[in-house]
């Protein structure tokens, strides 16, 4: 059985946990590390066991000399695209950080260029192949909860339109899943009490062009499955807050997408009240990979994240977490934020593949707006001071 | 105190439940009774003691007769406007069944109508008076769950379009209690698993006026950030349990379900979100809210008996119901908001410039006439012809 070599380009945080995952499973190597500073790919080169020669600052450098099946991108978002297409022009493999693209040309620009080069494309999306999706995806498939007929999903509570492209992807992702292609969405942005104009439309680090402190969307699924998906911003973060709940003909299964939350639980009837017969989830067996220990350094999704692309790569076929639902994401994101935008249902694919808001804004007369700070908290301070301004309300 | 002076306006189902509030309710008298069928109000008159002489066919001359304080209108839906409107025209208080209206010209002059005679109008949303959700809405103004965010609800599973006239009504009226008023609507209607078409629109059954869907997502934009879902998606068959008002805060949810009077409630629970395990779901029932007078012993239900309860105390202190005309106008205003938005793709903000019915509108710039009546009022025969319609057997 055929080892996999692979290489890691980034080497903070997501970097960290990515190689974790590639440098536990047996049937992955960790052959090569880069990153701009080299404090950070010594750490983890120390940590991994990967010799000094194999730690790089030069991306071309490390593939030319490494030859990984796989390059791992877990790099700042803004970088995605640019070291996407750099790294799939050797013609590898790639697993790129969440979301795969700040818009759609960069998401199309990508797909065609792995296409052309024979490559696979898969989005780190962990938490699609981890341990609890995996539970709720059997007993969906189980037909326990019988015919899928609604999907409800929301954020954590950070500012709604950066919440949509920054974390609830993963929920997206998983929405995919269950319910295949999104046909259409209708969405509605609200910033400050009233509906979002185009003046709320503004430039975030790591997140793009993004719309509304509120985001409610509707969306229509396959085989007329509907959903909701909602990006609230609350005063703190709330991980309790981040669920997906599947509402069947015959029962029910919510999911929390915080590991701390524990798995997720079925009921075994379509309708939910607390009155003692009613409300009696089940939880649900979490399913661990195949080969997965908890001494490990890697988290059990990450690991299971790896052990997916081996399988896939064994079996000639796509990640479950493909490109091509991670091109979708980035389809129902940018739909999402022009439905909103533009007050009107959007079908998906969209023709204009141009970032909607950006468009928006240019075609109020609007000049693109400047990068917001880099840092989160910054970001909200620097947003609630624009819309504390008269200007805002333009 | 005064005695205020009830006629009552269709003697069926509706009506029944209407007369027992206004009975057993000591502030008010059942003076007079109409219908076209001397059965009906003979069976209503003896239970409620209601003099033959009464008792009429022609409802102008019960009013002249009997001069009642407020008439109730419980007719079928179809009636609402135009009965509605000669009521008003003696210059006496109404309450309409809901909905109050089919669309929205009928609703404008309703209430241009009650103004101009300078009678109040209230519309029958009984729930929203009830001992459950009383209950709920005193938790909320209590302050349980801190700031409202987000309100869901959810119909009983009817055909989509059918059951939003029909009951989303109330669910409306209930999230305004809450969320005050709609600001925009934006709405998907799917029929056989597709967007609707103008094809797909249809007289509705039990005179509900002009419908479109077999599922429908509406979301709802409400002032100060607080935003809602409204789920009226057909189910193989109809479940009271799903009848649910589910209340977003930031520090608590609010929970009412009206599944019947031993099994459905109000629950309130103190952390924000829901998650089965043990901790996020501590849910605490909450006692229900009678009416000071209400005597269980008598055969009004509570929510029928608290609607007429607070017609009483409106009268008495010349305010408007809590189920106020203008809110039942803002309630067929969503309504048709949802219709327009699903039709059209788009949101619609509200109040609407346009008031003619959306759908038919819509299909009238298709090329398409009005569609035409159903085949039966009933709506388990209409749906029968509507799944006939989809190929369905």
């Amino acid at each position: 059985m055929k080892t996999y070599r692979v290489a890691i380009l980034g080497c903070r945080g997501r970097g960290t946990a990515a190689a974790r995952g590639y440098y536990s499973h047996p049937r992955t190597e960790v052959v090569g590390l880069c990153d701009l500073i080299p404090e950070r790919f010594n750490t983890l080169g120390d940590e991994l066991g990967v010799p000094n020669s194999a730690r790089y600052t030069d991306l071309d450098k490390m593939i030319e000399e490494t030859q990984p099946d796989i390059v791992a991108i877990p790099t700042a978002t803004e970088l995605h695209f640019p070291l996407s297409m750099r790294v799939l022009e050797h013609g590898v493999h790639i697993d790129v950080e969440k979301p795969m693209t700040l818009d759609l040309i960069q998401a199309d620009a990508l797909i065609a260029k792995a296409k052309e080069k024979g490559s696979r494309v898969a989005v780190h999306h962990q938490g699609g192949v981890g341990i609890h999706v995996k539970a709720a995806l059997k007993a969906y498939r189980e037909g326990r909860i019988g015919e899928l007929r609604y999907i409800h999903s929301a954020g954590k509570g950070y500012y709604g339109g950066f919440e949509l492209i920054h974390q609830d992807t993963h929920i997206l992702n998983n929405d995919i899943l269950f319910a295949g292609r999104c046909k259409a969405v209708s969405a509605v942005a609200v910033s400050g009490g009233r509906s979002a104009t185009p003046a709320d439309a503004h430039r975030v680090w790591g997140a793009g062009t993004i719309i509304g402190e509120h985001l409610n969307a509707a969306m229509e699924w396959e085989n007329g499955v509907t959903g909701t998906h909602f990006c609230h911003r609350f005063a703190q973060n709330d991980t309790t807050a981040h669920v997906t709940e599947l509402y069947g003909t015959e029962g029910r299964i919510i999911v929390n997408h915080s590991a701390k939350q524990g798995g997720p639980r079925l009921l075994q009837q379509p309708q939910y009240y607390p009155d003692g017969t009613n409300d009696q989830w089940q939880p649900l067996d979490p399913i661990y990979p195949e080969g997965y220990d908890e001494s490990m350094s890697a988290s059990e999704d990450d690991f299971g994240y790896a052990d997916e692309y081996v399988r896939a790569l064994d079996e000639g076929r796509d990640h479950a977490c493909s490109g091509a639902n991670g091109h979708h994401v980035v389809e129902i994101i940018m739909a999402i934020y022009e439905s909103a935008g533009y007050g009107r249902r959007v079908e998906i694919p969209q023709q204009n593949r141009e970032h909607p808001l950006v468009r928006l804004r240019r075609e109020h007369g609007l000049p693109d707006t400047t990068q917001s700070p880099i840092q989160y908290a910054d970001l909200l301070e620097a947003e609630d001071q624009r819309r504390a301004t008269p200007a805002a309300a333009g | 105190m005064k005695t205020y002076r009830v006629a009552l306006l269709g003697c069926r189902g509706r009506g029944t439940a209407a007369g027992r509030a206004y009975y057993a309710h000591p502030r008010t008298d059942l003076v007079g009774l109409c219908d076209l069928i001397p059965e009906r109000f003979n069976k209503l008159g003896d239970e409620f003691e209601v003099p033959p002489s009464a008792r009429y066919t022609d409802l102008d001359k019960m009013i002249e007769e009997v001069q009642p304080d407020i008439v109730a209108i419980p007719t079928a839906t179809e009636l609402h406007y135009e009965l509605s409107m000669r009521v008003l025209e003696h210059g006496v208080n109404i309450e309409v069944e809901k909905p109050m209206c089919i669309d929205l010209e009928q609703a404008d002059a309703v209430i241009a109508k009650a103004q101009a005679q300078g009678v109040k109008v209230a519309v029958h949303q009984q729930s929203r008076a009830g001992p459950n959700m009383q209950a709920t809405f005193r938790a909320f103004q209590e302050g349980r769950i801190g700031r409202l965010r987000y309100i869901t609800g959810s119909g009983k599973g009817y055909y989509g379009g059918y059951g939003l006239m029909n009951i989303g009504t109330h669910m409306l009226n209930n999230m305004l209690q809450f969320g005050e008023r709609c600001r925009s609507v934006s709405a998907v209607a799917l029929t056989d698993g597709r967007l609707v078409t103008p094809d797909d629109v249809h007289t509705s059954p039990a005179g509900m006026g002009t419908i479109t869907g077999e599922s429908i997502t509406a979301t709802l934009q409400f002032g100060d950030n607080v935003t809602g879902t409204l789920l009226q998606h057909r189910f193989p068959v109809v479940q009271l349990e799903a009848y649910s008002l589910e209340l977003y805060g930031t520090e608590g949810r609010l929970l009412f379900n009206a599944s019947g009077r031993e099994t459905g409630g109000a629950w309130c629970m103190p952390t924000p979100h829901h998650l089965p395990d043990g901790t996020n779901n501590r849910w605490e029932r909450l006692d229900p809210i009678y009416p000071e007078l209400y005597d269980p012993a008598s055969s009004a239900s509570p929510d029928d008996f608290a609607f007429a309860d607070e017609y009483v105390r409106a009268l008495d202190e010349d305010r408007d119901h809590a189920c106020s005309g203008d809110e039942g106008r803002h309630i067929v205003e969503i309504m048709m908001g949802i219709f327009e938005s699903a039709a059209y793709g788009r949101r619609v903000e509200l109040p609407q410039p346009g008031r003619d019915h959306p759908l038919l509108r819509w299909r009238r710039e298709h090329g398409l006439d009005d569609p035409p009546p159903p085949v039966s009022r009933s709506y388990s025969d209409w749906l029968v012809a509507e799944d006939r319609r989809l190929g369905r057997s």
